[in-house]
Formats: C-alpha cells, sequence, structure tokens
C-alpha cells in the first residue's frame, strides 16, 4: 500500500484517499469520543489533575464592570469588604459542598452569604463564572447573557464584591468567580424591616435565582487573616502542580483535525476535477462548508461558563 | 453556469447559509449558548440539503448518505467534546 494513498485519490480506480474512508471517519469518531470519555474518567478517578489555569484578577473585574455600567450611564459601584466576604463564603461552600448553583444542595442562597457577611441589602444580585482564562472573558460573557447583563446594568446597585478562588469543583481544578451586588438599607428602611423584605424580594425576581427564600445568617465567616490564607495557599497549591488543560487538548486536537480534513477533501476536489470523472459520491463543498463552520465554532469556544 | 447552479441549488444555499453562520460565530465568539446553537443548526440544515440534494439528484445511495452522517457527526462531536 503506497503511502500517497492515504492523501491522494487512487491513480486507477479514482477511490478517495484512505483517511477519508469511511474506516478513517469511524476512527475519528472514535478518537473524540475516547479523549472524552478519558477526560471524564481522570476527573472522577484524579480529582484535581485537569483543568484551566486562570489569570482572571478581582480588582480587574471590578474595574471592568464599572466600565461597563458607565458606558450604559449608570454610576460606577464601590468595592464593599462585606460583599467580598460574602462572595468568599458562597465560594469556599461550592469547593466544599461540591456545587455548582446559585443554591447550595443543603439548602444555602445568595442572599444569607450577604446578610451573613454583616451587609443588610435592599437589593442584592449574584452572577457566577468558572473556568474563564481572562478577566475580560468574563465580563464578556456575563454581558452576553440578557440576565447577567441585567444585574451588571442594574441602576439600584451601589456596591460590589468579588471572589476569586481557586479549588476543585466536580473533580475538576477550576478558578470560580462569585460577583455580588448589593445596594445598602438606608436608615430609614433599617428602621421599618418589612420595607426591607417587600423591596428585596422584587429585586431578587430580576436574578437567576428561581426560589426566593427569607435571607438568613447561614455560615461563619473566618476572620480576614484566615481568608488571606486561604487564597494564598488556594495560590501556591496551584502553581506546585502541574495541571492539564483537557479544553485546549480537545481545542488543538479538534482544529487539527478539521484543518487535515478540510485539506484532504479539497485536494480530492481539485484532483477529481482535474481528471474530469465522474464519481457517485457525496458533495466536496458542503463538507468544506461544514468543517469550515465547524472549525469557527471550535475556535470561538470557550471553556468557562457563566450562572 | 446557470445549469450548474439550478443542479447545484440546495449546495449554494448552504455554502450562503455557512458564511453567514461563520460570520454569527465570531459576531457571538462571547456566548458559549449561540456556539452551540450555531453547530447544531449547521449540521441539521447540512444533513436536510445534502439528502434532499442527492434525492432529486437521484444519486444517493447508502454510501453517500452515511458518508455526509459521519461527517456531521464529526464536525458535531468535535465542538461537544469541548464541554467536557
Amino acid at each position: 500500500m503506497k503511502l500517497s494513498h492515504f492523501f491522494l485519490p487512487h491513480p486507477e480506480t479514482h477511490k478517495k484517499a484512505h483517511l477519508l474512508s469511511f474506516k478513517a471517519l469511524f476512527v475519528y469518531i472514535a478518537f473524540f469520543v475516547i479523549l472524552s470519555l478519558t477526560f471524564r474518567g481522570v476527573n472522577v478517578y484524579k480529582p484535581g489533575v485537569l483543568g484551566v489555569e486562570s489569570s482572571v484578577s478581582q480588582q480587574e473585574l471590578i474595574r471592568l464592570t464599572n466600565v461597563e455600567r458607565q458606558k450604559n450611564g449608570l454610576s460606577p459601584v464601590t468595592e464593599d469588604q462585606r460583599l467580598n466576604a460574602a462572595a468568599l463564603a458562597k465560594a469556599q461552600n461550592m469547593f466544599e459542598e461540591d456545587y455548582w448553583a446559585h443554591f447550595s444542595p443543603s439548602g444555602k442562597d445568595p442572599w444569607g452569604f450577604i446578610n451573613g457577611a454583616g451587609y443588610k441589602f435592599t437589593y442584592a444580585g449574584e452572577n457566577l463564572a468558572k473556568s474563564f482564562y481572562q478577566s475580560d472573558e468574563v465580563v464578556k460573557a456575563w454581558m452576553a447573557s440578557r440576565t447577567h447583563k441585567e444585574n451588571i446594568l442594574n441602576k439600584h446597585y451601589q456596591n460590589i464584591g468579588i471572589a476569586v478562588l481557586e479549588g476543585t469543583l466536580n473533580g475538576e481544578k477550576t478558578t470560580l468567580v462569585v460577583q455580588e451586588f448589593g445596594s445598602p438599607v438606608d436608615v430609614a428602611i433599617a428602621q421599618a424591616p418589612e420595607v426591607q423584605s417587600i423591596q428585596t424580594s422584587a429585586e431578587v425576581t430580576t436574578t437567576e435565582s428561581e426560589e426566593i427564600a427569607e435571607a438568613s445568617p447561614a455560615i461563619v465567616y473566618s476572620s480576614p487573616e484566615v481568608r488571606a490564607q486561604t487564597l494564598i495557599a488556594s495560590e501556591k497549591q496551584t502553581s506546585e502542580d502541574v495541571l492539564s488543560d483537557p479544553y485546549l487538548a480537545v481545542k488543538v486536537a479538534g482544529l487539527s483535525l478539521l484543518f487535515g480534513l478540510f485539506l484532504l477533501i479539497a485536494v480530492d476536489l481539485y484532483i477529481v476535477r482535474r481528471r474530469a470523472i465522474y464519481r457517485v459520491t457525496s458533495s466536496h463543498l458542503p463538507h468544506l462548508a461544514l468543517i469550515s463552520v465547524s472549525a469557527s465554532v471550535l475556535f470561538n469556544l470557550s471553556p468557562g461558563q457563566i450562572l | 453556469m446557470k445549469k450548474f447552479f439550478k443542479k447545484n441549488l440546495l449546495s449554494n444555499v448552504f455554502l450562503l447559509v455557512s458564511l453567514i453562520l461563520i460570520i454569527a460565530s465570531f459576531f457571538y465568539q462571547d456566548s458559549n449558548a449561540w456556539q452551540y446553537k450555531i453547530i447544531f443548526l449547521t449540521v441539521v440544515i447540512y444533513l436536510a440539503s445534502a439528502i434532499l440534494h442527492h434525492h432529486f439528484d437521484k444519486s444517493l445511495t447508502f454510501e453517500v448518505g452515511l458518508e455526509y452522517i459521519l461527517i456531521g457527526a464529526l464536525a458535531f462531536l468535535v465542538v461537544f467534546g469541548l464541554a467536557i
């Protein structure tokens, strides 16, 4: 078997190159199924080995959030240490209880974390993100989602708190971003708790939350020193570990395969036209078009997720 | 030329749709949800236009159909493999 037959149509029978045969297509499909299953298996049996190494910065996220607000004629939100603490407690709880949601499996809600940090609010909201490489990707993804955008561009919010925390979630090493917004209860409202309750509920309905639970302190917060130690420990652990990025591996493998297939089909089309032969086969151009769309989608996909 | 375009009408429509979807993919590059919608829509249109084209052309055989299905599945899997 000649090597050229793997890449070029047969000179006599005009059959397609071996790398475009049914067998080859089955092998490519099997390869991607096995690759995906392997990564899932590694996440289950060796948690924390695979993941995304992120360079998301808390201060950059606050700055970019305010840039978006100012673009839309809104006043910037100011950083509040209590909301930072609430966001950190939420992120720590997500790793502890191993969930990716606004509400924990044990029933903790975002408003409980905010109240628990000592921030009494009239309006509050929460955005979540994980596995993004850069800060600007996080804010862009939130702005591309209607509900998250509504949170960022909510005129009622005055304060912001963000936590960026690394850990292992569902077996995969990831960087969680928790963004908490709030407007504090003013003195007049604070003296009338029933008013606060109504306003809070009204605002909560505009967030991602599906259920509204009465906010109550639900978690014991560590001191700032302990929190700082947690962050430093997390950073140290990440820099020591050898982290494999499964998304990058799938992306590189996928784009390489699509590029190779594109070339093989294009060469096949050129040779068949040059030889002026008729072959009962599928059309080349739709394949090339589909591969191009698939490659552009794969190129633009991010491992990051928002909630 | 006119005959070629008439004969390959469905393929040409798919090429045009693909071009629009590639532009859409870059336009909505910050939204993964849109990327998944785009690839799903592309594969569906690709399979439908291919089957109709070969049906009208009277060249729809098992091998031809299977080739479209395999390439469609591959294009789909490569993208969804990223949703690990």
